[in-house]
């Protein structure tokens, strides 16, 4: 039997009212001097106290039944036919087992095992209590749940043995549990036609992290779940007693701020974390480093208070060009070693190819001007290591109509005063599939015509532009270029490179654009005057620059200082990122990666998830994406004639918090009707499951049996009490008292 | 104080109403408790006529019929009964039962009033009236019967001064009291008879046997006829010290009712086989009334009694 609204079963307290007034209103007892003592000697003994006169404690009796079955008819009871029950042998019994294996569940404990042993030893127990006709099924609250016995078994004896066998092949798992979704999904599970009845167990290491009880809005919408269903399920947590290790618990993990794609010139530098969790103090310890499975260095790490942590940067020896798994991993003992180490991987760059269409010079017979500064400003090799960091191919304009753009990861167009509608086209499929595009626009003294630009604005590629789309400036030095924003990565990199000499840019001519921009563009670069410079604008995958002035120094002096170089070089790394696969990823970010298909449908690959599975993935668009990036760990990415290629996906560093759940936790979950340890009903079930399943309809309402049953006792204790009051109200026939008849 | 002052602290003014109003009937149509009842067997010198009788030689000629003798030429003899006066003890029980009353008067004040009145009445008709009480340690306390004037005074004075206390002694009070009866006398007992009804009915029997008569007025109250008890009671006995039932009247009404109606039934065919009266005096009922109910049915029993004489 259960109870739709049990709270009003609380109302059964006030059978303690008829009681109360049974023992407040006993009569006080009459002392009657009396003389015909002989006539009521042989009495039998009275009681000594009234309340328990058999009369009154039938009518006490029927008043507290009468109040019971009112509580009990308003909690409205639900029980399953014992029909069905005896019909099908009690095999309608069928527990859902959430077992939590989540990264917190690794650590150790006292007693030396890991925490999952305790409540993998709840489980076994209570799989051993339930009887051999009911059903069970198992799910892994991992970072996301996954069924282990997505069909309920029923218990036979083979059935336990194989379920015996697939609990010893369960450890625990890199990320983190959420056993809200892991509810919501046991919930949704539809109940098979045998099922009678049905409750949730939650086995849990019992720690804070995975009820993620301040998530309101998802125990909201559980609970909302749960009254959907027609009977309610019950849920409980069984008691799991485990003592913590005396270890601490420290967590490496990978800083956001990372720089995963570097050039063979850069210094490959790692930025990491360590922070200790435990509430006592960690002594220091070592961190070493391996790349693609080899130690290549080893770096020490301070002690830590509790709760505090430590940023630690360390510089590997220079990668050759590839993916590379960077793996740092702390040596100190630790409760929790699963978050001891975490992986980064590091792309070295091959030259990036940059191919530069050239509108000025159709002949290609010498160099323009402004491709001159361009490959002074881009092609000088580093001193050290004499490799450039751009590839660059230039080719005139009118090859943009046959030449393939795909392995550029960007493009430049110097002097695109003959762009087609068709060229047009072809550069707006390749922003859209993410390529970097940079417009740089001449305006020679005294002409405009603006008839070259209608397809690139049509399409999108250029803002509008302005007419007169000429402003000579007044002073010979020109007009000021502002620094660009600070928050824009070419503005972050000339703030770091203060010494720089941007305050003495000047431009004396440029193309005007039209005022106000339209909202998708965004000003990198202005002058005093508040026109704008350098525009940029993202578009499909790909961006887009524009700037209103040429490459070369013809119409500025930007070409001649300093600060031309890194914000030419910036520019291009940040177009050219829009078509590099990002490595490190996020829990749940997806992972994409450009195919090198040329058409759909023909790539095809092979992704290992960290728990040993292999999935399949096909290129849609030219791009592979995979999105189940819901357990932190390496991924490795295989196609067939490639080479393997590896992602990483972080580790919520939350997830090393092993903090037990707190007593606000308890008090808010039973509120929300779990039955936890501590609270009522969170013993291991010796029997089968009361509740009975939505949508089965074999759950009966006793909700009118008890008014009904209520109404005949209330008739019965009216009757009673009538027929007492009647017996107290008849007065007796006395006796006749007559004279002798006369004789 | 006057034998009138002793009587009112006896008696109720209601009570006093009724001795006048029993006087005047006694009067009128009872003329007494004994006229026509004790009479003598003897027949004699009387004023109530007996038979006529065939004149025998040796008659007082005195007593010829001549109205008889001139109508039918035959002599006859009338004759009378003879009179005789029978004295009157009151015996009243004074058990610690008696005590009991609840709604009315307790027993022993209605017994007691009853006898005054009674008394008042007898001496009034010139018939001589004693008092019987409980034996004590002194012996049996007798106040002979007399009809001297003065008599009234000291009866009154005599009941005034008893008290209904311990236990029910009635049979023992009337084995004592046979003894010190020279002539035949009638005994008006007054009591609850609580006692055992047979042993009762045989010394009531010994009684009538010893040649007296005897009225047993049954004092009872209302409660103990119809046991008016619904709550849970302590009943403490009048007559024991310290002895006390608790108990649920309500289941135990019908028993006692039982009880009770055999009691009284038992008692009343005692009377009845002793060859004595038995009268119910219930004290909710009004004492004139009960009295005069009972002269009633006594005058007119000796009514039929002196007929079926006469026949």
């Amino acid at each position: 039997m259960h109870f739709v609204t049990g709270a009003f079963l609380a109302g059964s307290a006030a059978v303690a009212a008829p009681l109360l007034i049974h023992l407040l209103s006993k009569r006080k007892r009459i002392h009657v001097p009396w003389g015909a003592m002989q006539f009521l000697m042989g009495t039998p003994p009275r009681p000594r106290r009234g309340f328990l006169r058999p009369r009154n404690l039938l009518l006490l009796a029927l008043r507290m039944g009468v109040i019971l079955l009112l509580a009990l008819a308003f909690a409205q009871p639900q029980i399953v036919p014992p029909w069905r029950t005896s019909a099908r042998d009690s095999a309608g019994g069928e527990s859902l087992l959430i077992l939590d294996v989540s990264l917190s569940t690794a650590r150790k404990t006292d007693d030396g095992r890991t925490a999952l042993a305790h409540p993998m030893a709840a489980l076994r127990a209570t799989l051993r209590a339930l009887p051999d006709s009911h059903r069970v099924a198992l799910l892994l609250a991992s970072s996301t749940p996954r069924w282990a016995i997505g069909s309920p078994l029923p218990l036979s004896a083979s059935n336990r043995q194989a379920i015996g066998a697939l609990l010893d092949s369960i450890a625990s798992e890199p990320g983190g549990s959420d056993l809200c979704a892991a509810l919501q999904e046991a919930l949704r599970l539809p109940p098979t036609p045998e099922t009678l009845s049905r409750q949730i167990l939650v086995f849990s290491d019992q720690t804070e992290r995975p009820w993620r009880v301040s998530d309101t809005a998802r125990w909201q919408s559980l609970e909302r779940l749960r009254r959907s269903l027609e009977s309610p399920v019950r849920i409980s947590v069984p008691e799991v007693r485990l003592s913590e290790s005396a270890l601490p618990n420290l967590s490496l993990t990978t800083l956001p701020e990372q720089r995963e794609w570097i050039s063979s010139q850069d210094d490959p530098a790692l930025l990491l974390h360590v922070t200790n969790h435990s509430p006592k103090p960690a002594p220091e310890g070592t961190i070493s480093f391996e790349v693609d499975g080899r130690i290549v260095g080893k770096t020490r790490h301070a002690s830590l208070a509790p709760h505090a942590s430590q940023r630690i940067e360390y510089v590997l020896p220079p990668l050759p060009a590839g993916i590379h798994r960077i793996r740092s991993a702390l040596s100190a003992p630790d409760s929790l070693l699963a978050d001891n180490e975490c992986q980064t991987i590091l792309t070295c760059m091959e030259p990036v190819p940059i191919l530069v269409l050239d509108g000025a010079n159709p002949s290609q017979e010498a160099l323009s001007p402004e491709l001159r500064f361009l490959l002074a400003a881009l092609g000088n090799p580093r001193p050290l290591s004499g490799t450039p960091h751009f590839s660059i191919t230039i080719r005139p304009l009118a090859a943009l109509d046959t030449l393939e753009l795909h392995p550029f990861s960007a493009i430049l167009l110097s002097h695109p005063r003959t762009l087609s509608s068709g060229q047009a086209a072809r550069l707006s499929s390749y922003a859209a599939a993410g390529g970097g595009i940079w417009f740089a626009l001449r305006q020679e003294a005294g002409v405009w015509d603006s008839q070259w630009a209608e397809p690139a604005m049509r399409m999108g590629l250029i803002p509008p532009l302005a007419s007169p789309s000429t402003s000579l400036n007044p002073p010979a030095e020109g007009w000021r270029l502002l620094p660009p924003a600070r928050e824009h990565p070419i503005g972050a990199m000339l703030a770091e490179g203060s010494g720089l000499d941007l305050d003495r840019a000047r431009v004396q001519r440029h193309t005007l654009f039209q005022d106000p921009l339209p909202v998708s563009w965004r000003t990198v670069l202005s002058l005093e005057n508040g026109s704008p410079v350098l525009v940029e604008q993202s578009f499909g995958g790909g961006r887009i620059l524009v700037q209103s002035i040429a490459f070369d120094r013809s119409d500025n002096n930007l070409p001649a200082l300093q600060c031309y170089v890194p914000i030419l070089r910036e520019s291009l790394d940040l177009l050219a990122h829009q078509r590099r696969p990002r490595r490190n990823l996020n829990l749940g970010e997806p992972f994409r990666e450009a195919s090198g298909a040329p058409s759909e449908g023909d790539a095809v690959a092979w992704i290992h998830s960290p728990d040993g599975k292999r999935r399949r993935v096909q290129a849609r668009g030219g791009e592979l994406l995979f999105a189940s990036t819901d357990m932190p760990g390496l991924y490795r990415v295989g196609a067939e004639g490639e080479p393997d290629r590896w992602f990483y996906v972080r580790r919520e560093q939350a997830e090393s918090d092993l903090a037990p759940w707190s007593t606000e936790t308890r008090e808010t979950l039973a509120k929300g009707g779990l039955e936890l340890p501590g609270h009522a009903g969170a013993e291991v079930p010796s029997t089968a499951p009361r509740a009975p399943v939505s949508g089965i309809g074999t759950a009966v309402s006793l909700t009118w049996v008890c008014f009904g049953l209520a109404v005949l006792l209330g008739c019965a204790e009216a009757w009673v009490a009538c027929a007492l009051s009647k017996r107290r109200m008849q007065i007796p026939e006395p006796v006749a008292f007559r004279p002798l008849s006369p004789r | 104080m006057t034998s009138l002052d002793a009587l009112q602290q006896l008696v109720s003014p209601e009570d006093l109403a009724v001795l006048d109003r029993l006087e005047m009937l006694s009067r009128r149509s009872v003329e007494g408790i004994h006229q026509g009842l004790h009479h003598s067997r003897m027949k004699g010198g009387s004023s109530e006529f007996a038979q006529h009788r065939a004149y025998t030689p040796g008659d007082e000629l005195r007593h010829l019929d001549w109205r008889v003798a001139a109508r039918a030429d035959r002599y006859y003899v009338r004759e009378f009964h003879a009179e005789s006066v029978l004295p009157t003890v009151f015996v009243l029980d004074t058990s610690g039962s008696m005590r009991f009353g609840q709604s009315t008067r307790s027993k022993f004040s209605h017994a007691r009033a009853a006898a005054a009145c009674l008394a008042r009445l007898l001496l009034s008709q010139r018939d001589p009236v004693g008092l019987s009480t409980l034996p004590d340690s002194r012996g049996l306390r007798l106040l002979p019967p007399r009809m001297a004037p003065n008599h009234f005074a000291e009866l009154v004075a005599a009941l005034g001064m008893l008290r209904a206390e311990g236990a029910t002694l009635l049979r023992e009070h009337l084995e004592s009291l046979l003894p010190h009866l020279r002539r035949k006398s009638l005994l008006l007992v007054f009591s609850d008879g609580f006692e055992d009804p047979r042993t009762l009915s045989e010394t009531l029997r010994r009684v009538r046997a010893a040649g007296h008569e005897f009225v047993f007025f049954h004092v009872l109250t209302p409660e103990e006829l119809g046991f008016p008890y619904r709550d849970s009671t302590r009943f403490e006995s009048l007559e024991v010290k310290g002895q006390h039932l608790d108990m649920e009247p309500l289941d135990f009404a019908e028993t006692y009712l039982e009880r009770m109606r055999v009691f009284v039934e038992s008692l009343r065919r005692g009377c009845m086989h002793a060859g004595g009266d038995y009268e119910p005096l219930p004290t909710h009922q009004a004492l004139g009334a009960s009295l005069a109910d009972y002269l009633h049915r006594r005058a007119e029993r000796g009514r039929c009694r002196a007929a079926s004489h006469s026949r």
